[in-house]
């Protein structure tokens, strides 16, 4: 049990992983796949970000000199690195919802069984 | 690198591979839009000028016989990110460019008649998708290599996208089942971030090999494996595949099917080398049996079946593709080297193999109006093109695996790979889905070159002379791969990066 409540971030991500996972594979409407996508990849963020974390840890600004202890500074470069992964899931939204517009304009719907039979009425 | 030194062109020819394209994808962009007839040249030039690159490259590594590493910034490789290149790599980063420049050569007046007024778009996303394929196959850190396995997944989106209406059911679904793969690679790189506090290749290898029992780098390489093969349709994830392949322009199916899949499995291949190492891979005993004898045998199976079953010959030829994954992936985890190193061997052949596939049915669908296999009987191609219906009979030569070309090597030393490692299964099933495949390719050379029929008025087209060339260098490279098998084994194929 002690193990579980100091690791509580990391099931939450893990609830979070699974939500958006179920949300992907599961849902038949084509908008709450996307936004089970944008869950699904904030999880994986907010896993990195808290990677970073170090009890009683201040901001990494480092002073110039040279004996500096490491524990006193969280971890900038996972926070960096997400800046990039938040990008790319920024981007990634914005073209599936640019092609959610589209499909919504030619078929009048964005349920996949409901576009999949239009498709294959044609 | 010191400051003082003078920067040569030679001492930065890994990052200029990647770099021309990645130039070139905006000026085609900012230029393009201004000047229609700007955007081919431009798209050309960037695609010729990373191919020298990578040309130089190969004769670099080649007569140094030593790998070159090269550090972005010139920070060392466990502060920044570092470019690996061998002679093997070079040579995967050479077939890439020439396959993209040979679609683009084709695809010049489909491109211009299809969209008029979007051609700066159209080439500076091949030019980006360029630029993440060449990335992924350099890169030697694993989180560059998850940004520009999402460059490249980006462009793809796009890419498909453009042919309308049904195109958007393709891209979108592509786009989900994508976006699952590339999360589930960088939850595993997350992980071993975690472990090891490095991103480098080689540096998470050096400090993961003294603590492989742990179950968190066993999550960690599982995730990563699950990641790459939903990316490149492994069995149970191949449903996005033949729906976006199928449903988009040709071109772009010839542009993307015989790149993604195969340099995702060489990334795959690139991860296990480089960070867990051989060992470790193969100690995975039950991945062997869940890979290779239970899922790689059914999908190829599956895959020959449904190419067998289409009426379209371009979904079919995207069965084919998927054969040839299955095939590759399942080789890959019949845990020796000897498969590693033929499975390498596949990746690049398979690439020139594809190319000449999906450039065929581009060809038939552009310049004789022929989709179906039932079509084929109207149109009377071997007449009036003999030497093309020829050369594209050694590509199916290949991708069946007889003698003289080198799919029969990579398949023959498969086997043998396979009987090596006691799995007897995915043997029999590569012989059986090979025999299949080898009727689908009966229906089309039974209309193709025993055709009596008269053809139909109008139908006269003649293949132009630079498919004759795209051709006649691809069954050159067929028959090259063949009988250089030794040779390239030897000097080319290394392992260690």
């Amino acid at each position: 049990m002690d193990i579980f409540i100091s690791k509580i971030n990391y099931v939450l991500y893990f609830v979070l992983f699974t939500l958006g996972f179920y949300a992907m594979m599961a849902k038949n409407n084509f908008f709450k796949k996307i936004i089970g996508m944008s869950i699904f990849q904030a999880s994986v963020i907010l896993f990195y970000v808290s990677m970073g974390y170090k009890k009683g840890a201040n901001i990494p600004i480092v002073p110039e000199s040279h004996n500096v202890d490491v524990n006193l500074f969280a971890n900038p470069l996972p926070h960096v690195l997400m800046l990039t992964a938040i990008v790319v899931g920024v981007s990634t939204l914005a073209v599936a919802l640019s092609l959610l517009q589209k499909i919504h304009k030619e078929y009048r719907t964005i349920e996949e069984d409901e576009v999949l039979n239009l498709m294959e009425e044609e | 690198m010191n400051t003082g030194e003078i920067l040569t062109l030679k001492d930065n020819l890994p990052v200029l591979i990647v770099v021309f394209p990645f130039l070139f994808a905006f000026f085609t962009g900012i230029f393009g839009s201004f000047k229609r007839f700007i955007c081919f040249p431009l798209a050309l030039i960037g695609v010729i000028c990373s191919l020298i690159s990578s040309l130089f490259g190969f004769c670099l590594v080649y007569n140094q016989r030593k790998d070159i590493v090269y550090t972005l910034g010139g920070w060392t490789r466990d502060i920044g990110i570092s470019f690996y290149l061998n002679s093997y790599n070079a040579s995967l980063l050479f077939l890439i460019n020439l396959s993209i420049l040979f679609v683009l050569l084709y695809s010049r007046r489909v491109i211009i008649l299809k969209f008029p007024d979007r051609l700066y778009a159209f080439y500076s996303l091949i030019l980006l998708f360029l630029t993440g394929i060449l990335g992924i196959v350099i890169t030697g850190d694993a989180f560059n290599l998850y940004v520009f396995l999402e460059i490249v997944s980006l462009s793809s989106y796009a890419m498909i996208a453009l042919n309308g209406k049904e195109s958007y059911v393709a891209a979108l679904r592509y786009l989900i089942i994508g976006t699952v793969g590339a999360t589930f690679y960088l939850l595993g790189v997350g992980i071993l971030y975690l472990k090891t506090g490095n991103l480098n290749m080689s540096e998470i290898h050096n400090a993961i090999i003294s603590q492989t029992n742990l179950l968190s780098i066993k999550a960690a390489f599982l995730f990563i494996t699950i990641g790459f093969s939903i990316k490149f349709a492994f069995f149970p994830f191949h449903s996005w595949l033949p729906f976006a392949y199928s449903k988009t322009i040709n071109t772009v199916s010839a542009v993307m099917a015989p790149i993604v899949t195969k340099v995702t499995i060489f990334a795959l291949i690139k991860v296990i080398v480089l960070v867990f190492g051989l060992s470790y891979v193969f100690s995975f005993t039950c991945l062997k049996f869940l890979f290779s004898s239970v899922l790689a045998p059914i999908g190829m199976i599956y895959f020959s079946l449904k190419a067998f079953s289409q009426k379209n010959i371009r979904l079919s030829f995207c069965y084919i593709l998927l054969m040839e994954c299955s095939l590759m992936f399942g080789a890959l985890f019949l845990n020796n080297i000897l498969s590693y190193q033929i499975t390498m061997y596949h990746v690049a052949l398979d690439i020139i193999m594809t190319l000449s596939l999906f450039l065929f049915v581009g060809v038939l669908e552009t310049y004789f109006r022929v989709y179906n296999f039932s079509d084929l009987e109207s149109v009377n191609i071997f007449k009036l093109n003999p030497t093309f219906c020829i050369l594209f009979f050694i590509t199916c030569l290949s991708v069946l695996g007889i003698p003289p070309t080198g799919g029969f090597f990579s398949k023959f030393y498969i086997i043998l790979a396979a009987f090596t490692a006691h799995v007897y299964f995915f043997p029999v099933c590569l012989i059986v889905s090979s025999f299949i495949i080898l009727v689908v390719f009966l229906r089309i050379f039974e209309k193709l070159y025993f055709n009596t029929k008269k053809a139909i008025e109008g139908a006269n087209n003649k293949v132009p002379v630079i498919m004759l060339l795209i051709f006649f260098v691809n069954a050159f490279l067929i028959l090259g791969f063949g009988f250089n098998f030794n040779l390239l084994l030897k000097k080319i194929i290394s392992l260690y990066f």
